[in-house]
């Protein structure tokens, strides 16, 4: 990028302008964890089981976001550091932001993280990547009330089923995208089957010798064994 | 209605609602003001041929996903879990992890009042510790790369499907034999995709494959129940 874009791209004004987002972001989390926390107790989850949640759920967010090193770093040499911030940390996954940035480039004849880019470009990028991701918020603030409906519905009015319901779901998801990297065979098949085998070993581990421990870090540890393997293999 | 069960539904879910909307409408304009400042501090202006051009295009692109993402994940996630997954991003790869993680370690039922609480709570961790992890990231990022041996940055993205896959070890210990029905359906799912026979559908039918899986898993889940081959 030029220096004359970089100024803007990466200046104090653009990081104070991308600021209130994160903000806005973290402040519905906290609104959203201290009601969960205030009527959870009142349900009868123990401080316990809370904290358990939250350490589990700690341990769980830090290797996916390491996932999107390399691609985030691609993003920020296109539109700047406190861009590529707003737009990873608020909806959009880095990949349809890296997407949205291209075709910002492409409609004005561009490349992307040329000395090409202006100002222009860069109000540009940033209207095409915010806009497209105004669908997911938008569904959430109009459906998300009503998708308990959805539930209901899948569960054929009984409730009891819910459960079964949810776990289908997962299921549902994860053996396909499992099977999506595991076919065509590459790396991917190694780092899936390998990071799958050693969670479930780790969790029969966990069970077998009463270790907590085991349990909360299994995922990370399966995770960075598939990794590992892709690594040491030729 | 047990008294969980009315906690949930008059106390915890209009409040969840009430600010879960309030929360994403004005993301809307939270998330423009660096547009804004662009146009009214430097002066950009927005050529309109491109603007329209590159609008058409991502949306193009995304809007099967608006629906068929929420849909794949909310038995999972819930109401709350929905706000806030949608407001921060990366439903699959983060939050749903951390909703399931969070329920297994406090040992409550996925789609239980109980769980669809543990499951908010475990998201908004998730959204607390990834924007502090990206945010390391931003700017330690190029010195991260720097400091890590060439072979380990370009095995990074395999964190990924290694992620996907540690999950579904996880959720094969917990319902083997739904497990196995989830995954042939899924081969069969992925044999027909990779023959082009979902490019007839509108929008190159990209999300096709994965909301086949997701209900076609629910409707094993239900029949595998009925015919007393699982328990609830």
């Amino acid at each position: 990028m030029s220096a004359e874009y970089d100024a803007v791209a990466n200046g104090l004004i653009m990081w104070l302008a991308c600021t209130p987002g994160i903000l806005w972001v973290c402040f519905q989390a906290v609104l959203f964890l201290r009601k969960s926390v205030k009527d959870g107790m009142k349900m009868g989850l123990t401080q316990t089981q809370i904290k358990r949640g939250i350490r589990g759920a700690s341990i769980a967010s830090v290797g996916p976001c390491v996932v999107i090193l390399s691609s985030m770093l691609s993003l920020m040499v296109i539109v700047g550091g406190p861009l590529a911030w707003l737009r990873i940390d608020v909806i959009g996954g880095v990949g349809y932001e890296i997407m949205g940035a291209t075709f910002a480039a492409n409609a004005m004849g561009i490349a992307p993280g040329t000395e090409e880019m202006t100002v222009d470009y860069l109000c540009l990028a940033s209207v095409v990547m915010t806009t497209g991701c105004l669908g997911w918020i938008i569904f959430a603030a109009l459906f998300s009330d009503k998708m308990e409906k959805v539930n209901n519905f899948m569960a054929g009015g009984n409730k009891a089923l819910i459960p079964i319901i949810s776990a289908g779901c997962v299921l549902g998801c994860y053996s396909n995208l499992v099977v999506e990297q595991v076919a065509p065979l590459g790396d991917e098949t190694v780092a899936t089957l390998a990071s799958a085998v050693s969670m479930i070993g780790l969790l029969l581990l966990s069970k077998t010798l009463k270790k907590r421990w085991i349990k909360d870090w299994a995922l990370s540890i399966a995770m960075l064994l598939g990794m590992m393997l892709v690594i040491i293999l030729p | 209605m047990n008294s969980n069960e009315e906690i949930y539904q008059t106390s915890y879910l209009p409040y969840i609602n009430k600010w879960g909307k309030i929360t994403s409408w004005l993301c809307i304009v939270i998330v423009y003001i660096p547009t804004m400042v662009l146009i009214g501090i430097y002066g950009a202006q927005l050529p309109f041929d491109a603007t329209i051009n590159g609008i058409i295009a991502i949306l193009s692109a995304s809007f099967a996903m608006y629906i068929a993402d929420p849909l794949a994940v909310f038995p999972v996630l819930g109401t709350p879990g929905l706000y806030l997954t949608y407001l921060s991003g990366n439903s699959k790869s983060i939050r749903v992890p951390a909703s399931l993680m969070a329920q297994d370690a406090a040992g409550t039922e996925q789609g239980t009042p109980e769980g669809n609480i543990m499951s908010c709570i475990g998201v908004a961790i998730s959204v607390l510790i990834s924007t502090l992890v990206m945010t390391v990231m931003i700017f330690m990022g190029k010195w991260i790369i720097a400091v890590l041996p060439e072979k380990v940055v370009e095995a990074l993205p395999m964190l990924m499907p290694a992620l996907f896959g540690a999950l579904l070890g996880q959720q094969f210990l917990q319902r083997p034999k739904l497990a196995c029905a989830a995954i042939v359906l899924a081969i069969v799912v992925r044999i027909a995709q990779v023959n082009g026979i979902f490019q007839i559908l509108p929008l190159g039918g990209g999300y096709a494959p994965m909301l086949l899986c997701v209900f076609g898993t629910i409707a094993i889940a239900r029949g595998m129940i009925k015919k007393g081959w699982i328990e609830k």
